[in-house]
């Protein structure tokens, strides 16, 4: 392939994205990435439909809204999210290989390349950035509401309390949602925005911090006097507690425009979003893999091997992320390739061999997880049809489930998803279907 | 909400599979479906790191020349960047809560057969999973016509 990968970075922001000639991978690489998105945007509508519908239409009698487990509020949610932000993605990427391909000029200026014309005309490039990041933020939250679900399934489960705030949780859950499409100007403070709007934007986006706070301090009160069970799925819903607070405590600083320019192209908003987006959601994707292998494999996993994995990830990937806040504050930009052989950067190249060292590390403890996933599958010791002694549907049925799920026979929902430690009960859990109705406290 | 009249008939949206192609690859069966979405993500996530790990080498050890792929330029390290992000964001931190581990357990936690539409389930995975192959066939592949350099590696 001629000109390799694109090189415009994940945003993809025109021109450098809507020009062929614009440096190399910009050719057919770049018609592949934005085709590649466009079709992802595809797939996504169609799932985020499948989901909405079947929240609402296919619960078992006595499956009320408010009885479903938070996991499923949380992709409910999500689904409304993607189908509201992935069509808006789809257009910009249509329109942006038009530009590329059929010459249009929506996105692209009246540019020179080596000052030749580009034939274009009249674009806006800021269109494209309005577009994308009216997808991009919610896609934020498409990526971290699905592990907050989890965590707070995890975190009930394996405290053996109730969830704390059960209606908060959802609340603060479909406020984040909501204010979650209101604050995408909040990535453009550098874009010379009005400082009007800046400050819409930043007031907004420090709002979410109430529902966030909201969220953290009731999964703090669930865990507060629990009978704990340090299990590997309960240590990634508590690693992922301590990564939403460190990676989400520097969100408020960034809102502000004041403090988001000169911080905005540099490393602090690197570590920003990998703490909060990339490792606290992936904790929760290892958290529910660990928790859900029983019942989709009829195995579990091993348990110290995942500790181990859980371990290293956990300080691999702080000493991976936190130091690049230090490096942001230290006047490091990001994005730049060559950093040994810029004078300012010099007193900051022990930091970034340290990082790099560390990420070794995290690489490493993977293969742990990958070894054990494969391992575990075959000779994992054979799992009870409710190993953790949880209360929702799953565990009621057959390990791994039938193909209609429950057998032929569909369940009958008497009670939330999260009674554990119920006063008079004869286990410390009883089960949603279970008809002995427990009286709400 | 018919949810009640729905649950009476507890009869499932289609019949169980019987040949190979239709029970692993086009399943309409939304716990394989969501297994297929959870491996496609275990693969984009090994990916993304592979390309997090040559950027971190080449941060530190520019000149460095690794086996078969030689030395990352700087115009390299922006595909790399590229790439990473966009496997990272749409194809495990998307694909993997959601697709994953959301199809397999939505419809198993709220007492359902399947997704409400099977058929458009099938054809959301396998639009996704054809964006990841547009994105990074050649990077899974690894046909090199000619000489084996990162970014001769990576189609798109």
């Amino acid at each position: 392939m001629v000109g390799g990968a694109p090189l415009h970075g994940w945003t993809g922001y025109p021109p450098l994205s809507a020009l062929q000639s614009a440096g190399p991978g910009e050719g057919l690489g770049a018609d592949l990435w934005v085709t590649s998105i466009a079709l992802f945007c595809i797939g996504a509508l169609m799932s985020a439909l499948n989901f909405i519908t079947t929240t609402l239409d296919m619960r078992a009698r006595g499956m009320t809204l408010m009885r479903m487990p938070l996991t499923c509020w949380a992709w409910f949610i999500t689904a409304i999210l993607g189908l509201l932000a992935f069509g808006v993605l789809l257009s910009a990427g249509i329109l942006l290989l038009l530009d590329r391909n059929a010459g249009t000029s929506f996105f692209v200026p009246l540019v020179t390349i080596n000052g030749q014309l580009t034939g274009h005309k009249g674009g806006s490039p800021l269109l494209w950035q309005h577009l994308f990041w009216f997808f991009g933020h919610p896609e934020v939250y498409i990526a971290i509401l699905p592990a907050m679900g989890l965590c707070s399934q995890l975190l009930s489960v394996f405290s053996r309390k109730p969830i704390f705030g059960y209606k908060a949780m959802v609340y603060a859950m479909l406020s984040i949602g909501f204010l979650g499409f209101m604050v995408w100007g909040h990535h453009m403070f550098m874009s010379g925005m009005s400082p009007y709007t800046a400050f819409a934007f930043s007031v907004m986006t420090m709002a979410i911090g109430v529902p966030s706070a909201i969220k953290t301090f009731n999964w703090l009160g669930t865990i507060w006097r629990g009978r704990i069970r340090f299990t590997s799925p309960m240590l990634f819903a508590l690693g992922f507690v301590s990564l939403f607070i460190s990676g989400g405590i520097s969100g408020p600083f960034l809102a502000q425009p004041v403090l988001d320019i000169p911080l905005h192209d540099t490393y602090f908003v690197v570590g920003h979003f990998h703490l909060i987006m990339g490792v606290a959601s992936i904790f929760g994707i290892f958290g529910a893999t660990y928790y859900w292998f029983p019942k989709m494999f009829g195995r579990m996993m091993n348990e110290s091997l995942a500790r181990w994995h859980f371990f290293v990830t956990l300080i691999g990937t702080y000493a991976v992320f936190m130091p690049m806040h230090y490096l942001g504050m230290a006047g490091h930009l990001r994005r730049y390739s060559q950093l040994t052989e810029l004078n300012y950067l010099h007193g900051l190249v022990p930091l970034q061999t340290f990082m790099t060292y560390a990420a070794f590390l995290t690489i490493a403890g993977q293969f742990i997880f990958l070894f054990n996933l494969f391992w575990s599958m075959k000779f994992g010791k054979k799992a009870a049809d409710n190993p953790w002694e949880a209360t929702t549907l799953e565990w009621t049925t057959a390990t791994p489930p039938p193909h209609d799920n429950f057998g032929g026979h569909m369940p009958v929902v008497y009670n939330g998803p999260y009674e554990y430690s119920v006063p008079g009960a004869p286990r410390d859990f009883v089960m949603q279907n279970d008809p002995a109705t427990v009286e709400a406290h | 909400m018919a949810t009640g009249e729905f649950a009476a008939h507890a009869v499932h949206a289609h019949a169980a599979p019987t040949s190979w192609i239709r029970r692993y690859v086009f399943s309409l069966d939304h716990k394989v479906i969501g297994l297929q979405y959870f491996f496609l993500a275990l693969t984009a996530v090994f990916v993304g790191m592979f390309l997090s790990l040559l950027m971190r080498i080449h941060l530190i050890w520019p000149a460095a020349a690794l086996p078969l792929l030689g030395e990352i330029k700087p115009e390299t390290y922006l595909t790399l960047l590229t790439m990473h992000g966009t496997i990272m964001v749409f194809f495990v931190l998307t694909t993997a809560p959601q697709g994953g581990f959301g199809n397999y357990f939505l419809p198993i936690q709220i007492g359902a057969p399947d997704m409400a539409f099977p058929v458009l389930n099938m054809l959301s995975f396998w639009v996704t999973a054809l964006a990841f192959f547009c994105d990074d066939g050649r990077l899974l592949c690894g046909r090199r016509r000619t000489a084996p350099r990162l970014d001769r590696l990576s189609a798109a």
